[in-house]
């Protein structure tokens, strides 16, 4: 197998909030550091560069399915580190069940290899 | 290093731009950031770093669906404020720039401390001297119109009396009736009356002269009126304007006085009119204008060439100095065919000489002021060369910056405000450090007697010493702003990325530099043997002996009015009993009173001939009425026959001392003791028997050569009805008992009054203002220059030698001692203060003329004191090189191979 071709945005567009609800699962963190984990755990498949992420954060901040707090430390620029709320996690139980439905669905319907 | 600040490339990619709230670019931003260096981290260069960033940022169709969305969903910031939305934009545009030049100082406090410093001294050592040259020689005088006002005054041609500013009565009647180029004409003299004042009779200086005289001047009384034409006719009710001042010492400011009487010289004087505060003409210590009445004789033929006016003339509206001065050329060549005495009488080549007012009153001064204002120019113009060298060296660590941003896309008008904001902060913090350093400045100028120079009292700082401060500041601001932009315009944006000094230093840059610096260096050197000269000079001056002994001599002057003492009998016994009456005070040594004091700023000279020789043959001298005891409590030595004692009274025959400079003149070679003088103004009187030769005394300054003096007659007070004089009295001890000697004075008869107290030295002292002025100036110069010239090469070698880092630790790993590299570096510094060295050589030789008025028999030791400033310089330059020279041997080569 060769190396993954990185994913269209529509792609992107359609997954983009489960995927930025589950790097808040385990702990609050800034934008940047959401792009990195995105792109590592996909192994590059998935990526975002700043100016498309941002407004989905806003987005959903503005939903209040995360919510954003300016974190200033010493020597470094200050950042906006997100969090779950409760509707958020409401949100990403919601999303990876219909999205583990969807993709089942997919496998049998296309013929597509399992993960 | 800091990371790069990517808040102003967001700005600029985004459409809104400077209205979207701080929190969004600052969120932007710092994800930015963050890719750089992570980039970093993964061992990209800084520049690689920037470049994937950049492609970050110009991934233009996600930037554009992200300025799209914000444009559609974030409200922009200025919708939400109240404040009109170019105020918000440009308020906050300040305080971003505000919070970053804080930060850029705070990482550069030396660059920082060397540039407010710098500018400090330059900028306020050229505002206090260019506000002195501002208020003496630049300002308007005070009165409507002044450039209309000229002065005219018979010049008998040559170099005899460059300085003549004279005119005879005859020819302004004359000029008044046929000169059309002006409006209005005046002529007045000075004159010394005596005020019977409430604490007694006091001598006061006026000017008194024709009725036009304060109508020509346009200044309008605070009281009263001034003089209308009827004022002068004889017969006429004698009239007095006062000065201001006056008039608070005489009427403590009571404005009724207007239409009373003053006592003047005895007579009743009608007072008319009361000039506003700070109002003069000519002679600024005018304390009354009386208008003069002159008589026929005074008007007749025969008083053609008797220079003792000042004529005025306002010239008529659309009139130039030039129309004026082919007028009276004209007038003058008629003069001359209609007089033909003139032409013997004035020597050949007279002629009238026309100024413009202000250019008389300030002539003296003018070659110090003039000596001010290039020292001023060169120091403004030294400083800037220093800052611009300076932010030179220091642009490198700007320009990466400055690339960066400009790769993110910043506009260069963005990247020139931003850059000002950081300058700004220098620029102020300058400009208070000049307003502080003039302050000091001219309050140690008038420690040094610059109120003595006219129209130089009560200087201080003011609105033009303010304005130069800014405009310097704004100028310097500038410079420091624009040097790294001018550099990074200059080069390939690569190289500015990649921090590549090198191309920063190409022979042309390096050479401009060394050269700027070798300019300072000049200068310093120049500055040096000025201050050099002038200190000799004013040691030399002061070693001329005067003639006499001022040290522990005080004088006190006072009048013994005609109208309370009507004969000169009773004068003399007066002035006899005060005398007696000093001579009693414990620690007085001999006391003796003059009329005229040697540095009293008083003139008295009189025609003198042999008996034998006819008349018109007179030697002008000056002449001195005293009383037995002068001569000793001055101190002048006797140099034949005898001092004038208490023999001579006016019952005895006349006689006369003489100095030994007269005695020359009228005895070549030959002993004038008991020979015959005349003194045409006094023919009533018998001829005078000469007694006794004392020796010359200076009379006006230290450094007229001897043989260029006139010397002096001596007649004693006894044989006269002199009223106008000076005690002058020599003490034992230094503490001379002020109230003792006023109290002889007014012992001998209480309406007498002491006034105008001064120890001899301190007349004395006054002559040198000038030339304490020019050493004081000198030095600060020469000081400054040094500094500047030090800070200047040391800037500059410091910044070559961060230049050659690689290149010295290629040097120290092939085997050169460190000691090597620290002398390749001094020697780089030695070169350019050489090269300076010869620069201000000939700067030197050209500017020498200009020092001249302030140099007295210094011919013999300017080669010596030229040499001992180039020593200074050279020894200057070497000490500015040893910190980059130590900075070069502890390259550490390891470090610089790896950069």
């Amino acid at each position: 197998m060769g190396s993954p071709s990185p994913a269209t945005t529509a792609q992107k567009k359609g997954a983009a909030e489960l995927l930025i609800l589950a790097q808040l699962e385990v702990e609050p963190t800034h934008g940047y550091e959401i792009c990195q984990r995105i792109a590592q755990r996909s192994s590059g498949v998935v990526t975002f560069n700043v100016a498309s992420l941002y407004p989905i954060l806003y987005d959903m901040e503005r939903r209040k399915l995360i919510t954003g707090r300016w974190v200033e430390k010493s020597g470094q620029r200050r950042r906006r580190y997100y969090r779950l709320t409760a509707p958020g996690q409401a949100l990403l139980a919601e999303q990876r069940q219909s999205w583990s439905q969807f993709l089942q669905a997919m496998q049998q319907a296309a013929g597509l290899e399992p993960a | 290093m800091s990371p790069p600040d990517f808040r102003a490339a967001v700005r600029r990619r985004l459409s809104g731009g400077d209205d979207l709230e701080e929190n969004v670019i600052d969120e932007l931003a710092a994800q930015l950031e963050d890719a750089y260096a992570a980039s970093l981290e993964r061992g990209a260069s800084e520049a690689q770093a920037l470049r994937e960033v950049e492609a970050e940022i110009l991934g233009t169709e996600s930037w554009r669906q992200l300025d799209t969305y914000l444009q559609r969903h974030v409200p922009p910031v200025a919708r939400l404020a109240t404040r009109s939305r170019t105020f918000a934009t440009i308020g906050d545009m300040w305080r971003r720039h505000g919070r970053q030049a804080s930060r850029y100082l705070r990482g550069d406090t030396r660059f920082a401390l060397a540039v407010a410093l710098t500018f400090s001294l330059c900028v306020g050592v050229s505002a206090a001297l260019s506000t002195v040259v501002y208020a003496v020689i630049l300002r308007p005088l005070p009165f409507p119109d002044p450039d209309r006002v000229v002065f005219m005054a018979a010049h008998p041609g040559g170099v005899a009396s460059p300085g003549a500013i004279r005119s005879d009565i005859p020819s302004y009647f004359d000029r008044r009736q046929r000169l059309t180029v002006f409006e209005d004409m005046a002529m007045f003299r000075w004159i010394d009356l005596a005020f019977e004042t409430p604490r007694g009779v006091r001598r006061v200086r006026g000017d008194i002269g024709t009725p036009s005289l304060l109508r020509l001047i346009g200044v309008q009384p605070m009281y009263g009126r001034l003089f209308d034409d009827n004022d002068d006719e004889p017969g006429a009710e004698r009239k007095i304007v006062l000065s201001h001042p006056l008039w608070l010492e005489l009427f403590a400011g009571d404005p009724a006085v207007v239409g009373t009487d003053v006592m003047v010289d005895g007579r009743p004087f009608r007072v008319i009119g009361i000039m506003p505060p700070g109002f003069g003409i000519f002679r600024l210590d005018a304390r009354f204008w009386i208008p003069a009445v002159y008589s026929a004789e005074e008007r007749a033929d025969d008083h053609r060439g008797w220079m003792n006016q000042y004529q005025i003339g306002r010239l008529r509206e659309g009139a130039t100095l030039d129309d004026a001065r082919r007028e009276l050329a004209a007038f003058d060549a008629s003069e001359l065919a209609r007089f033909p005495s003139l032409r013997s009488r004035l020597r050949t080549n007279y002629h009238t000489k026309v100024e413009p007012l202000r250019d008389v009153i300030t002539r003296e001064v003018r070659p110090t002021m003039n000596l001010l204002l290039v020292g001023a120019l060169v120091t403004l113009m030294l400083g800037l060369v220093n800052l611009s060298t300076l932010t030179v060296a220091h642009a490198r660590r700007d320009l990466s910056e400055l690339a960066t941003r400009r790769a993110l896309g910043e506009g260069w008008w963005s990247l020139a405000t931003r850059l000002f904001a950081h300058s700004a902060i220098v620029g102020v913090i300058g400009a208070i450090g000049a307003l502080l350093v003039a302050q000091a400045l001219l309050s140690g100028l008038r420690g040094l007697g610059l109120q003595e120079i006219p129209r130089a009292d009560g200087l201080g700082i003011d609105v033009f010493t303010v304005l130069v401060c800014v405009v310097a500041g704004v100028l310097a601001s500038g410079i420091m702003a624009l040097t790294p932009l001018a550099t990074l315009a200059g080069m390939p944006l690569v190289d500015a990325l990649h921090e590549s000094g090198d191309r920063m230093s190409t022979p042309g840059a390096r050479y401009l530099r060394h050269g700027l610096v070798a300019f300072q260096v000049a200068a310093a050197f120049v500055l040096t043997i000025a201050m050099g000269l002038t200190l000799v000079s004013l040691g030399n001056v002061l070693s001329e002996h005067p003639g006499f002994s001022a040290e522990r001599v005080l004088t006190v002057s006072f009048d013994v009015p005609k109208t309370q003492f009507p004969n000169a009998s009773e004068a003399r016994e007066i002035i006899a009993d005060v005398l007696d009456r000093a001579r009693q005070i414990p620690g007085v040594e001999a006391a003796g009173v003059t009329h005229l004091l040697p540095f009293g700023g008083r003139v008295a000279a009189l025609g003198v001939r042999r008996l034998s020789q006819p008349r018109g043959q007179e030697l002008t001298a000056w002449d001195y009425v005293v009383s037995p005891g002068y001569f000793s409590a001055m101190r002048v030595p006797l140099l034949a026959g005898r001092y004038l004692d208490d023999r001579d009274t006016a019952a005895a025959k006349p006689v006369i001392v003489v100095s030994h400079r007269l005695a020359q003149r009228l005895w070549p070679g030959g002993n004038p003791i008991g020979e015959q003088l005349v003194l045409p103004p006094l023919e009533t009187t018998q001829p005078l028997t000469v007694v006794g030769v004392v020796g010359d005394v200076r009379q006006e300054n230290l450094t007229n050569p001897i043989e260029r003096m006139v010397g002096a007659t001596y007649r004693t007070y006894l044989q006269g009805d002199e009223r106008s004089v000076t005690l002058a009295v020599r003490e034992s001890g230094a503490d001379g008992d002020v109230t003792a000697i006023a109290g002889a004075i007014t012992g001998a008869d209480p309406r007498l009054a002491a006034y105008d107290v001064r120890a001899m030295q301190e007349r004395v002292n006054a002559s040198l203002v000038p030339r304490r002025l020019a050493l004081a100036n000198a030095t600060i110069f020469a000081i400054t220059a040094l500094l500047l010239a030090i800070v200047g090469l040391y800037a500059t070698l410091a910044y070559l030698v961060a230049q050659r880092r690689r290149e010295f630790g290629v040097r120290l790993v092939l085997g050169s001692s460190p000691g090597s590299l620290a002398y390749s570096v001094t020697s780089e510094g030695l070169l350019v203060g050489i090269v300076g060295l010869l620069i201000g050589l000939l700067a030197f030789r050209w500017l020498r003329p200009l020092l001249d008025p302030y140099l007295y028999a210094v011919d013999s030791r300017e080669a010596a004191i030229v040499a001992a400033a180039a020593v200074l310089v050279v020894v200057v330059s070497v000490l500015a090189s040893l910190g980059p020279a130590r900075f070069a041997s502890r390259v550490d080569p390891l470090l610089t191979l790896k950069g």
